[in-house]
């Protein structure tokens, strides 16, 4: 359950979840068709607001973030 | 105690009341807002933490040891300053400031030196921090 009130699936992830749970055990490397984007917002008005992840396709890419 | 399937390693074990972000990560002090694509509002952080029964003991450890831990000294939620941003302006400006300050005729201060804060340490730790919302 998100702060919205909105419930989360991990089916979202699809075909991605296996490899991503692979790696996370330590028994793969991280998927080659994966990339990970870390945004780090030091101002104020960033670190007064939570944003949950979403999945959504940007650029022909599926992203699951924020 | 719940007994059900890990999410990581999927064996049957007692599952640990997992926080899908560290609780050290709540505001404690203050209501921050949420937001999302498609709404915002405010975040009751003490009543809503989220959180399931998602995780055994050892992989709960395993992602302190791999990088939760990490994220927490990077980030230093209890402190004032974060150490992150802190290097991020060394990295990224401190220096030249001082620099053009003291020669008011560089015009367009120079990054001398490649930023040092990465490693390849911190960026894996950063993911696990990231990428737990993947498993829930």
């Amino acid at each position: 359950m998100m702060p919205d009130g909105t419930v989360r699936s991990h089916d979202a992830l699809d075909e991605f979840l296996e490899p991503m749970r692979l790696y996370l055990l330590g028994q793969s490397q991280l998927p080659q068709d994966t990339s990970v984007i870390v945004i780090v917002g030091s101002d104020g008005e960033s670190r007064k607001v939570w944003t949950t992840l979403q999945t959504h396709v940007e650029a022909d890419c599926l992203k699951f973030g924020s | 105690m719940v007994i059900d399937i890990c999410k990581l390693c999927r064996d049957s074990k007692p599952l640990q009341e997992s926080h899908f972000m560290p609780g050290a990560l709540y505001p404690k002090q203050r209501k921050p807002n949420y937001a999302t694509r498609y709404s915002s509002g405010p975040f009751d952080s003490k009543e809503k933490q989220i959180k399931s029964h998602l995780l055994c003991f050892g992989c709960e450890q395993r992602f302190d040891r791999n990088g939760e831990s990490e994220v927490l000294y990077w980030t230093n939620p209890k402190g004032k300053q974060s150490r992150l941003a802190e290097r991020l302006g060394v990295a990224l400006g401190a220096t030249t400031t001082r620099q053009t300050e003291i020669n008011p005729f560089i015009a367009t201060p120079a990054v001398t030196s490649e930023p040092t804060w990465t490693s390849s340490h911190t960026l894996q730790s950063v993911l696990f921090g990231a990428v737990r919302y993947a498993i829930g």
